[in-house]
């Protein structure tokens, strides 16, 4: 194929050369492209006539046109490469191709707006990564590959499909992505990651703060493939992955020595709670030890109607283990790229399917993106490109604890004492009550999960569009206008099917539902861009930008749900029992922004870049105007004072940013100022209510309007169906201003030993506020809240990256090698008025704003539990329990290359911090948690079993601790008084304590010391091996005859090892909790993933 | 392209209005919330606080005294304000049946949350942000003007009564009837008067409690259970707390305690037929009859939850009788103030010597409006008592309960001693006794308020009780006072409670 190009060539230039000689003998008209070794446009060459001494400047996407004879040299330069000399000979189109010259950076990186620079003019922290760095380990979300990628930004993995992770950028939860140049409205599951050139993080306010609101926390910005410009003709680009999740990082820790029961009792009569006791409904896994005796079962026959007992033996020992299944995943691209002198198509298609390791559960994605530009004539360029996304699932899971989770289902609260492999429970339903009664151990709260996962589905359906058209028109080398005009459009529909016999909290009548969730958004961005690039006197380069932009959005959403079903497994609203309960919501906003941009460069000493934007919105009281300036300063030491010869580069940075925000949100929930009380979830002025008793909501990308500055009334049919009123909760302050941020940042970037090793360094203050603050204030007012300008917060951060080449190229042998490090803490600096020393209850300025407060055990001076008179722990609540956020995270990877073989591996983890976990929490006062079952503990549980129902029989656990053992003049124990506001021990003179010699039966017992907020708190510290990548290139000369350019293979795990502190917590997979979380919920275990990758090129 | 894709027919300020929501709603629909927000159900901790119907299970809750923070009816205060303002700005004159009720609503919500937490916020309260810090009045100073309030809401009554303008809506307890409100209004006042029995020297309460009790014409009060104000449940909107579908999940969760049965089969009082069942250990092991007195047993409240929660495993206690409370949806309905209370309250001040009259007769006729309301007679008859029978698959099969024919003789039961009227301070306690009985599963803290107050009936303590073993005296503030308020939280503090947020603190009221 390429001698036929070369061939086609040949042949073109011949017929030129005959049919056009008076041309190529004048001037003409040159024009063509400067990249770099990474085929990136470099803006600002200089591009002279050696004979002439005239001459100009590329423009931002690397181009020139100089006017030009034949014979006469072209001389390409721009500080840190090697100029290069070109004679023109009989070409028009000269593409050259800078390399560095060591010396020096030379990278070009993605800034706002899709502006290219140098990052030695860059004034504030950026990292890229390349996209391929994801697509070949690949995580199922095309974001969560960024984990340990960049310094300061931390990824929390959702375990779950179709889960979002948390993205954080220094902290703060990143909700701008933008694609080029745009900002889309992303679920981070609608960009196909093999479209992805590069990913460039935009960490600071001042490196985004030409997007606006939007990009207060950062930005993530997404460069698409466009084609190789130095390619030309056809490339066809395949991607293929295959992986398996198998083994399990994080686990729930059951036991199976004692079934479901209550205080050692068990036996069923009707799964409701009809047993004595009610032990066979709702219960515990506080039942009998598995001895064989004979128990009246689930499935035990019923003879002349008297169930009869059967051997109590723990026969689904690994449940969980035996549902679950292999899942996998697969990921298959082709991309087409068809380059011409005047022209770069490329067409990608993605699709994606991801089988659950939970049954029945799936997701598959489709993507198409296209991508064309056109260039007429040198002055003049159109460029469109167009994505489209499709996620579709029947059956995805909800794991939010309750009665809809498989872990609630089968970890927390069910025990051994079935299987889930029994065909009965395969089965689903009761024989002859098909559709109507499900067959299972427990019919008040739990569910087979069978009957979980294949008839009680959700449905996720999301289209995605995004795309832009627009043209620029290049007056000259130094000035060209940007028209551009993009869309960003969804639609979802989201359906539960709740099959009769099906009881989550709030729909106790087992009689089934139907609910769709329809959201639609319309986003439409319209800007004008005029680029400027003038150099004064061979010293003075202005560069810079002038724009505005028109976004106008428009979203509206409705939940509809039956209220219980008429027929059996008819999802449809023709088929509600009650009346439909429903509620829509619409909104829109419009922002009209105007922007520009000055970087002043000084010959080699610095670079001086300003920004200003203004921002025209409707998301606020009143229409309201508020304008974000910029300022950022680089200077290259290196270039002008000498420096030892071991330091090759030295970059010194400084920014400022100042930004606002209106009040908008960036996502939304299902039932936005729902007023729907008939299935006991939540109503009211918020986005975000979820009109369930039950179940995760789903948040979807808004960038709207949240009305939260807007008074109204809010109505409901609390009573009887008839509407209620209430007057607004909410005051708000006289002229509320925009929230701000004002933002500086310092850093370095120091590169060592002819660029072999470099360290990236930043360190960054965020004063936030005056914030638009919700205070809470007096009830007594009538109001709980006042809407004004208030709370300042400073976050401040350090973050560290180490590049270093220890071995380059030795013997074919290379190593490359990437740390980063990041840490971040933010402190209180204005509080809302009066409320210094008392906000929240607790706080003054200075205190750390991620402080976990709960309950601790009451304890003596010398560190005793105080428990009661009857042996039990008391305790006290509101105690510090330590900090929420890690105190840094960090990652390293290193690359090693072999002349083809190159084998890459990440470590990331995070170290300090603590969480509460909830897990821990309900599997030992559910009694489930193999902790209950071993130890001091089991053996008290063993002995509790012995002696059911012996009169006098009163436990035999020994809780630690001591009581209060000294009485007072009315003959009972001197009473502990207690502190409200802190919780101290008032009276702790008057007090004497002795050991502790109550005994106790176990199930209260760790029912009340569990419950105990302090003794289920978990370290955050944990190390994770990452990845682990094999990859194996073809050799070319293997190549050279086939039409196949370009092969490679690879093997990779992800998430292979776990490192954590504490086994009692192995069932929380830490790695989600990247943030300020108080406490863990109900997770799917977490899974290795072992894949297999090939990349093809022709 | 551009044209057509975007919109910009709104303007900017058009954009800003979120249309999602109402700008203003008529003063019926928020009389509709109000109503919502004040009852007080069954199944809550309040009835726990009574030592009535207890939990024997630490994961779903506890018996403990350590209470945090009281009722919060401020934000329900300020509907009322609203109530009254768009009733206004609709035409009505300024007194008119909402702003009537709205002082009586105003009465009813501060008196309640200054029992609870004693000195509250009320004049400068609910003024919004003209006033972010109110100062706290004392509790005589909150007392004597929901006294006067009440009186007020009366006279705008009768007079409204006598012009004819009677016409609201949104009511959820009355049928929209003014006249029944005010028997609502007078009623509850005397609950009022009596609640601050221990203050008879510093406000004129028996001189307002004779005015009222004395001049029916004028201060009309509940003259049967049909005045009641009581929230009726509904099937499908308005479950009762326990109904078939919740049986599995909390029958067993709870069970009665030794304060409310032991009064009952001390008293031989057929009540504890209606609303409890036997302990089945006494039936079924120790073969006592389902019927006999001794076969209902209470939980000790003060025991620790472990003991107690075997103890209710091996049935050995008394659960919530499941027929009247978990074979429907609609269970009772829940009285929030009641004639039977009333007519306790009046006994009470009568044998207080506030005013003059048959103390006994209002104590008879308490008595059997309870009876009433469980249908047992008050005469001589019979009622069928029903028991779960054990095993039983469903609640609400009433094939799945043995009935018992229970003979009564309202004669022979008045004659015990422990329950004849005596005028004197037996005669009291026999009061505070038979209204305890009647307010099981009623009219939110009123019980807990009574023993309070007169130490009747006894409520025992135990490590179960929590509190280092003391039944707390009072509630704490909202957390928002101490982040918002904190001058004037902190001054209130040191004024009633030596600077402590104590619920073992003493209000104004006890001392």
């Amino acid at each position: 194929m390429n001698k036929f190009y070369q061939r086609l060539k040949t042949v073109i230039t011949v017929l030129l050369f005959c049919i056009a000689p008076s041309i190529l003998l004048a001037q003409s008209k040159i024009s063509g492209t400067v990249t770099d070794e990474n085929h990136l446009p470099v803006p600002g060459v200089s591009v002279r006539i050696k004979e002439q001494n005239k001459g100009t400047v590329t423009d931002i996407e690397g181009r020139y046109i100089i006017t030009a004879s034949q014979g006469q040299t072209l001389s390409f330069s721009f500080i840190g490469y090697t100029t290069q000399s070109v004679v023109v000979a009989d070409k028009l189109i000269i593409n050259v191709s800078l390399t560095g010259d060591s010396k020096t950076l030379n990278e070009v990186v993605v800034t706002a707006l899709g502006v290219k620079k140098e990052t030695r003019r860059v004034g504030y922290a950026v990292q890229t990564v390349q996209g391929d760095a994801l697509t070949t380990a690949r995580d199922p979300n095309p974001i969560a590959g960024l984990i340990g990628k960049v310094a300061g930004v931390s990824v929390g993995p959702s375990a779950e499909l179709l889960g979002n992770p948390n993205v954080l950028i220094r902290g703060n939860q990143v909700s701008l992505y933008v694609v080029d140049g745009f900002p889309i409205n992303t679920d981070t599951y609608n960009i196909s990651p093999d479209d992805i050139e590069t990913y460039t993080v935009l960490k600071g306010p001042a490196a985004a703060a030409l997007y606006g609101s939007r990009a207060q926390y950062g930005a993530i910005l997404i460069t698409t493939k466009k084609g190789d410009k130095n390619k030309k003709g056809l490339t066809v680009d395949i991607n293929s992955s295959t992986v398996l999740n198998s083994g399990f990082l994080a686990f729930p820790r059951t036991q199976n020595t004692f079934g479901p029961g209550e205080n050692t009792f068990y036996e069923f009569v009707d799964g409701k709670g009809g047993a004595p006791g009610g032990v066979d409904g709702d219960y515990d896994v506080w039942g009998p030890y598995f001895n064989g005796q004979l128990i009246p079962q689930y499935d035990s026959p019923v003879v002349n109607g008297v169930r009869q007992g059967t051997p109590w033996i723990a026969r689904g020992k690994n449940n969980l283990k035996n549902f679950l299944k292999v899942g996998s995943q697969t990921n298959n691209n082709v991309a087409l790229g068809v380059v011409g002198d005047n022209y770069t198509t490329r067409f990608s298609v993605s699709q994606q399917h991801q089988t659950s390791y939970i049954p029945s559960q799936y997701l598959n994605i489709a993507n198409a993106n296209l991508y064309a530009s056109f260039t007429p004539t040198p002055k003049l360029t159109f460029e469109g490109n167009i994505d489209f996304n499709r996620q579709s699932t029947d059956n995805f899971p909800d794991v939010q604890y309750g009665p809809n989770s498989i872990i609630y289902n089968i970890s927390v609260w069910t025990g051994a004492d079935w299987d889930v492999n029994a065909p009965d429970i395969k089965a689903i339903w009761q024989p002859g009550k098909t559709g109507v009664q499900s067959q299972f151990a427990e019919y008040q709260r739990y569910h087979n999960p069978y009957l979980l996962t294949q008839k009680w589905t959700r449905g996720h359906y999301k289209n995605d569009t995004y795309g832009y058209l627009g043209g620029t028109y290049k007056f000259n080398d130094n000035l060209n206008l940007r028209l551009r005009s993009q869309i960003d459009t969804y639609n979802i529909l989201r359906t539960e099917d709740l099959p009769f016999s099906a009881h989550p909290y709030g729909r106790e009548g087992n009689q089934g539902d139907y609910r769709e969730d329809r959201r639609d958004l319309f986003d439409n961005n319209t800007e004008l861009i005029l680029n400027y690039n003038y150099t004064i006197k061979n010293f003075l380069n202005l560069s810079g930008l002038v724009g505005s932009n028109l976004r106008t959005m428009s979203y509206n959403s409705s939940w509809v749900s039956t209220d219980y079903l008429n027929v059996p497994e008819v999802y449809a609203f023709s088929n509600s029992k009650n009346p439909i309960q429903a509620t829509s919501f619409q909104s829109s906003e419009r922002v009209f922004s105007y922007y520009a941009s000055l970087d002043m460069s000084f010959g080699k000493y610095a670079t001086l870049s300003a920004t200003y934007r203004s921002d025209h919105t409707s998301a606020f009281q009143v229409p309201t105007t508020y304008t974000y300036p910029s300022v950022s300063v680089a200077t290259v030491v290196s270039d002008y004072i000498p420096l030892p010869s071991v330091i090759s580069f030295l970059k010194l940075r400084g920014s400022y940013a100042n930004v606002k925000a209106d009040a908008s949100s960036s996502t939304i929930g299902p039932a936005p100022f729902s007023s729907i009380t008939a299935f006991g979830g939540s109503t009211g002025a918020s986005l975000f209510n979820n009109p369930l008793g039950y179940g995760s909501t789903y948040t979807s990308p808004y960038n709207g309007p949240d009305y939260s500055l807007n008074t109204s009334f809010q109505t409901n049919k609390p009573y009887n169906s008839q509407t209620a009123g209430y007057a607004t909760d909410y005051l708000y302050a006289n002229n509320i201003k925009t929230s701000t941020r004002v933002n500086y940042e310092e850093g370095f970037d120091i590169k060592f030993l002819q660029n072999r090793l470099g360290f990236s360094a930043s360190a960054f203050q965020y004063i936030d506020g005056p914030r638009i603050f919700p205070s809470s204030i007096s009830t007594a007012t009538g109001y709980t809240t006042l809407y004004l300008n208030t709370l300042k917060t400073k976050r401040s951060g350090y973050e560290g990256s180490l590049e270093g080449t220890p071995v380059k190229n030795m013997g074919g042998f290379t190593w490359n090698v990437l740390v980063n490090i990041a840490t971040n803490k933010e402190v209180y600096k204005e509080l809302p008025p009066g409320q210094d020393g008392s906000y929240q209850g607790y706080y003054k300025v200075g205190d750390r704003t991620d402080v976990l407060r709960g309950s601790k055990f009451l304890r003596t001076k010398e560190g005793q539990i105080i428990n009661d008179e009857a042996g039990k722990p008391r305790s006290v609540g509101g105690q510090v329990l330590g900090n929420m956020n890690a105190k840094y995270n960090w990652s390293i990877a290193n690359k090693v290359r072999y002349k083809n073989f190159s084998m890459g591996f990440q470590f990331d983890g995070g170290v300090g911090g603590v969480i509460i976990d909830y897990m821990h929490n309900k599997t030992m006062r559910g009694g489930a948690n193999i902790e209950t079952a071993t130890g001091a503990l089991g053996d008290a549980r063993y002995q509790d079993w012995k002696n059911f129902g012996v009169a006098g029989y009163n436990g035999t656990y020994v809780g630690p601790g001591v009581y209060v053992s000294n009485l007072g003049t009315d003959g009972k124990p001197v009473p502990i008084n207690l502190d409200s506001k802190t919780g101290a021990i008032l009276n702790y003179s008057a007090l004497q304590f002795s050991g502790n010699k109550q005994k106790a039966l176990v199930q209260d017992y760790v029912s009340k010391y569990y419950n105990v907020d302090e003794s289920n708190l978990m370290d955050k510290t944990f190390t994770k091996l990452r990845e682990v990548t094999f990859s194996y290139d073809f050799p070319k000369a293997w190549l050279q005859k086939s039409f196949i350019q370009k092969i490679s293979a690879s093997l990779y795990g992800r998430n292979l090892l776990y490192f954590y502190k504490d086994k009692r917590f192995k069932d929380v997979d830490l790695d989600q909790y990247n943030g300020a979380q108080a406490q863990t919920v109900l997770q799917s275990p977490t899974v290795r993933s072992y894949g297999f990758n090939l990349n093809l090129s022709f | 392209m551009i044209l057509t894709v975007t919109s910009c027919k709104k303007s900017f300020q058009e954009l800003t209005v979120n249309q999602n929501v109402p700008n203003s709603v008529p003063a019926s629909l928020l009389l509709n919330g109000i109503l919502n927000n004040i009852a007080e159900f069954p199944d809550g901790s309040k009835e726990i606080y009574g030592q009535y119907y207890i939990y024997n299970y630490d994961y779903y809750g506890n018996n403990r005294y350590d209470f945090g923070s009281g009722d919060n009816y401020y934000t329900t205060l300020k509907n009322v304000v609203a109530m009254e303002d768009q009733a206004v700005k609709a035409g009505a004159p300024a007194v008119n049946p909402y702003s009537a009720l709205g002082k009586f609503f105003r009465a009813y919500l501060f008196s309640k949350m200054s029992m609870e937490e004693g000195d509250i916020p009320m004049s400068q309260a609910l003024q919004g942000e003209k006033n972010l810090t109110p100062a706290y009045d004392t509790q005589k100073a909150v007392m004597t003007q929901s006294l006067a309030w009440l009186e007020s809401a009366n006279t705008d009554m009768n007079a409204l009564i006598a012009s004819g303008n009677t016409t609201f809506a949104g009511d959820i307890y009355l049928g929209n009837s003014l006249a029944a409100w005010q028997k609502v209004v007078n009623s509850f006042r005397i609950r009022l008067l009596v609640q601050l029995s221990k203050k008879v020297g510093d406000i004129d309460v028996a001189s307002q409690f004779a005015t009222v009790v004395g001049n029916p014409t004028k201060y009309p009060v509940m003259t049967s259970a049909a005045d009641n104000m009581q929230y009726t449940f509904l099937v499908p909107t308005n479950y009762y707390p326990q109904t078939p579908d919740n049986f599995g999940q909390n029958g067993s969760r709870q069970n009665t305690s030794a304060t409310y049965i032991g009064l009952l089969t001390n008293l031989k009082d057929p009540r504890v037929y209606v609303t409890a069942e036997p302990a089945r250990y006494n039936v079924d092991n120790l073969h006592q009859s389902p019927t006999a007195f001794s076969s209902f047993i209470g939980a000790d409240p003060g025991l620790d939850l472990g003991d107690m929660y075997n103890n209710a495993g091996l049935q050995k206690y008394s659960f919530l009788n499941r027929k009247r409370y978990y074979s429907t949806f609609t269970g009772e309905p829940s009285i929030q103030v009641g004639y039977p209370e009333l007519m306790f309250n009046i006994a009470e001040g009568i044998n207080r010597g506030w005013a003059t009259g048959n103390a006994e007769d209002y104590y008879i006729k308490g008595i059997q409006a309870s009876f009433a309301y469980y249908s047992i007679p008050t005469g001589t008859g019979t009622f069928t008592a029903s028991f779960y029978r054990p095993g039983s698959t469903s609640t609400a099969n009433p094939a799945n309960y043995d009935n018992y024919t229970i003979n009564v003789d309202w004669a022979t039961y008045y004659a015990q001693s422990g329950v004849k009227y005596t005028a004197d301070a037996a005669g009291l306690t026999k009061i505070l006794q038979q209204k305890y009985l009647a307010l099981f599963r009623h009219s939110g803290l009123e019980a807990y308020y009574n023993y309070r107050r007169t130490g009747v009936p006894t409520f025992t303590t135990g490590p179960g009780t929590g509190n280092s073993g003391r039944i707390a005296l009072r509630f704490q503030y909202p957390g928002s006072e101490r982040t918002s308020n904190a001058v004037n939280y902190n001054k209130a503090l040191a004024d009633q409670y030596s600077g402590n947020d104590d619920i073992n603190g003493k209000m104004y009221i006890l001392k």
